[in-house]
């Protein structure tokens, strides 16, 4: 692993039902992050969770259209993430966003 | 002291190896490596560099979710998974940073 480059992973927490203009929020930040030319994204829909308006959303039976948490991880090179917090924290005002320290391999694209 | 690591690996669940899923081919590189455990998680969407890991609107026309592999364990038993792992994949991420495990089984 010695030739892993440091890097930063960014975690944003958004709920489902965020829009942004007509789409909803979490597609507007990753499109906002594949236009940047960012080296990854992924998107993962939680089962339940709370956040900033400390109503509990979770996948059941009796709600018709569960708002659930999603949460984004992003993997970019240190200044790469300093460049691109000004405009995501813009783009997404309200959510809740952590940083932490990687160290990543990008594997190249070959024909699989 | 050793060190503990997270490792996470992002593919496509569609990705092969040879006429295997690469995500159970890895999930038993790692097992059969004798690393402590790991855990797959599905995504929704998702991308790494100019390679799509693919988006559920679009999962009919490009074919499978992103997935994750996360793998805890000492840093000596993570590298060599690694530099068998990272011949296995032709696109996608691998990331590893430090953690402290605070309990685990049998303690």
């Amino acid at each position: 692993m010695d030739d892993f480059e440091d890097g930063r992973l960014l975690r944003i927490f958004v709920d489902e039902t965020d829009r942004h203009g007509a789409q909803p929020l979490y597609t507007a930040i990753v499109e906002f992050l594949r236009a940047r030319g960012v080296l990854g994204a992924i998107v993962f829909r939680a089962v339940e969770g709370y956040g900033s308006h400390g109503l509990v959303h979770a996948a059941n039976a009796f709600a018709w259209q569960p708002n659930l948490p999603i949460l984004i991880e992003v993997v970019e090179r240190q200044a790469k993430v300093d460049e691109i917090l000004p405009a995501l924290r813009e783009l997404a005002p309200d959510a809740f966003v952590t940083d932490e320290r990687v160290r990543f391999l990008h594997l190249s694209q070959k024909k699989a | 002291m050793t060190s503990t690591v997270l490792l996470r690996i992002f593919l496509n669940e569609d990705d092969r190896f040879g006429k295997r899923a690469l995500v159970d081919a890895i999930v038993d590189e790692a097992r059969l490596g004798g690393i402590a455990g790991a855990t797959v998680l599905k995504a929704i969407e998702g991308f790494a560099g100019k390679g799509a890991l693919h988006s559920a609107r679009v999962v009919d026309a490009l074919g499978g979710l992103p997935i994750a592999i996360e793998i805890v364990d000492e840093e000596s038993r993570v590298a060599p998974l690694v530099a068998r792992v990272r011949g296995m994949m032709t696109g996608g991420l691998i990331t590893v940073e430090g953690v402290a495990v605070v309990s685990r089984p049998g303690r």
